[in-house]
């Protein structure tokens, strides 16, 4: 099983710990070129051993898609494959002739089999599936696809990405200088989110880990399971693939979302 | 200059019509399933028929939303709705999910795809990527800028849709499920709950607020698009009022034919400006187009949202003769009350109320009951469906 489980990199020595614990496949979030993420520069990748995955997870512009490709250019020896979220990236891709496999990670999509082989037959190599379905759901996926997809098993789920800098907003509608990476919490169900702000928008998390581990029986067609590290400690990660955790399943795993007024049943 | 459609929501069959008499293009609406305004009341497919044979005698054109992010469970029906609307020859259809795209090739169904929003395209490579799959129009990500826009459009010269008018989501379209997370309602297919709307704490000895965006308003880029080649500009809301589409609808329409007959002036853009913004009772900004949008296009805890009672009625009937004019009463108004009319293809017309007559021609001094039938005596050229409000802001004063 851990020859599937992937990881995000927050830093370089993390990747030391992790193969010390025999995990051995990595997603670099790439500087500049990803929101959510805690990400490693240019030069810190170029000191890297060991082939990786790379993150390019924010919705870029032409002059964003420039940029990345002069950095594909020079790291494109040690890239195994790229996750993006921008299809854009793909005729960067193209351009440079990168021999890498091409994994769309849009979160929210990847809601369905037939969605997930359309994108499939049209050049991707896999698809990170949606954490918001229910295992019935995954299942059904899993026995449909045409290719092996990647299932997020763990962590904090990102449920907004937004264009604006919305703490810095804040900041400056009322003369404060809040952290960039704060917490808030709603005014009437006192629920609280993880708030991440960097010059190219803001994501927010749901404040629970969701543990979908439950989803490490599914063998078929997985290509990876995904550990999102998102503000987790190696050790806290290495103790939930062993099962050691307190994080209960994510809500959509067992219960479907509804989206008429009148479905609702509770 | 290029000819540019005017889009419209339309969220049933009353507001299709009058969307078209206030001088959309085109509309958009939403079916009974599939359509990311699960709420609305939307189309059923008979309704859908009636509604394109209805554009169609008027040479304008309808374009069916199928724009959810499907679950596995939604694929039931889909390749049969899709062949349903093919025959209906809806002008196209608005998708955000690549199946909808695999069925109409797979299946060779005699449909026209347009790019939803959803699909945040903000680049000309990733423009590529859909266009390449005969996608023929891409409505592009509400974040995009001028330069985004103008690049897109120069590499692929594609057929472009931007969004002009209406309320904004925080998020980048479809990449938000904190619905899901409150309320367990599916943003993505209809549902969102709005909870951008709601009030946030942050860190202790701070104050609350909300993340949500003042409305779009691109009164002053219109011209500016219209060079650089937009195709197409849309109005959110299909689940907005009678009076505020066709408000709506009237500002832009003028403001589209006044650039194409260079007659548009600044003294009609901030004419039209405060219209616009009283319609809404929100403030409404550029957003993205001209900048990255500050804490000054979003709204904190001072949101006005003053609700007003401008719509004063809807002309029914209209006799030359008499000069009087039958109006089904929307809000409350009186004698010696300043209002105007305002219709399609036509300056605002005001009124001032000297006599109001009820349904047996009795002198009134009130109009306070909603839907009541009311004769005003107005002097000009009224028809049928012309709108009655109270009149705020005089053109005559901005010139």
């Amino acid at each position: 099983m851990k020859d599937k489980i992937l990881v995000n990199i927050k830093s370089v020595e993390e990747i030391n710990q992790y193969q010390k614990a025999n995990l051995n496949n990595f997603l670099i979030p790439l500087a500049n070129f990803c929101v959510g993420y805690d990400t490693l520069t240019l030069k810190e990748i170029l000191t890297l051993k060991t082939p990786f995955y790379l993150l390019i997870n924010r919705l870029l512009t032409k002059d964003d898609l420039d940029q990345l490709s002069d950095i594909l250019n020079q790291i494109k020896p040690f890239i195994k494959g790229i996750f993006l979220e921008d299809l854009g990236v793909l005729e960067v891709i193209d351009k440079l002739n990168l021999p890498v496999e091409k994994i769309y990670f849009a979160n929210h999509f990847g809601t369905n089999y037939a969605s997930i082989n359309a994108f499939l037959k049209r050049g991707f190599d896999s698809m990170v599936v949606s954490n918001e379905i229910t295992k019935e759901e995954i299942k059904e996926i899993l026995a449909k696809v045409d290719k092996e997809v990647i299932l997020q098993v763990y962590g904090y789920n990102q449920i907004m990405y937004s264009r604006r800098t919305l703490i810095t907003n804040y900041n400056q509608e009322y003369d404060f200088n809040l952290a960039l990476d704060n917490t808030i919490e709603e005014n009437i169900t006192k629920k609280k989110l993880k708030i991440k702000e960097n010059p190219y928008g803001t994501v927010i998390f749901d404040e629970n880990i969701y543990n979908n581990l439950e989803l490490l029986e599914f063998k078929e067609n997985v290509k990876f399971y995904y550990i999102n590290t998102t503000d987790l400690k190696v050790e806290d990660v290495l103790k939930a693939i062993e099962n050691k955790t307190d994080a209960k399943s994510s809500r959509f795993l067992n219960k479907k979302t509804i989206y008429k007024i009148g479905d609702i049943d509770e | 200059m290029n000819k540019v459609e005017l889009l419209a929501p339309a969220g049933d069959l009353e507001r299709l019509k009058f969307a078209f008499l206030y001088g959309a293009d085109a509309v958009y609406i939403g079916g009974k399933e599939y359509s990311l305004r699960a709420n609305a009341k939307n189309f059923t497919l008979e309704e859908i028929q009636e509604g394109v044979e209805y554009a169609h005698k008027l040479h304008k054109k309808v374009y069916v939303t199928v724009n959810i992010v499907f679950h596995n469970e939604d694929l039931k029906g889909l390749k049969e709705y899709l062949k349903k609307l093919a025959k209906i020859k809806v002008d196209a259809i608005i998708v955000s999910d690549l199946v909808v795209i695999d069925i109409i090739q797979k299946e060779k169904i005699n449909l026209e795809v347009h790019l939803s929003t959803q699909a945040s395209t903000l680049n000309a490579s990733s423009a590529k990527f859909y266009l390449k799959q005969n996608v023929k129009r891409l409505v592009l990500a509400r974040e995009a800028s001028r330069e985004d826009i103008i690049d897109i459009k120069e590499k692929t010269q594609a057929d472009l849709e931007v969004f002009i008018h209406g309320a904004m989501c925080t998020s980048f379209s479809g990449k938000c499920v904190l619905s899901n997370c409150f309320t367990n309602r599916d943003a993505n297919r209809g549902g969102c709950a709005q909870i951008c709307r709601w009030i946030f704490a942050i860190e202790k000895g701070t104050k609350p607020f909300s993340i949500m965006p003042k409305d779009l308003n691109m009164v002053k880029y219109i011209e500016d698009m219209i060079n650089i080649g937009v195709n197409s500009f849309k109005i959110e809301g299909r689940m907005r009022s009678i009076y505020y589409v066709s408000t709506i609808l009237y500002v832009y329409r003028q403001i589209i034919d006044k650039i194409m007959n260079n007659t548009l002036t600044a003294a009609y853009v901030r004419y039209y400006q405060d219209i616009l913004n009283r319609c809404a009772n929100r403030e409404s900004t550029p957003q993205f187009y001209d900048k990255l949008p500050t804490n000054k296009e979003q709204y904190f805890l001072d949101r006005e949202e003053k609700s007003n009672q401008d719509f004063i009625g809807l002309v029914l009937d209209y006799d030359a003769k008499t000069k009087l004019a039958t109006i089904e009463q929307r809000n409350y108004f009186k004698v010696g009350d300043e209002l105007e009319l305002f219709g399609p293809n036509k300056e605002p017309i005001p009124i001032k109320v000297h006599k109001i007559f009820d349904e047996n021609m009795e002198e009134i001094e009130v109009a306070r009951h909603p839907q009541m039938l009311v004769k005003l005596e107005v002097d000009g050229d009224v028809c049928q469906n012309d709108i009655v409000r109270l009149k705020v802001f005089d053109i005559s004063s901005y010139l």
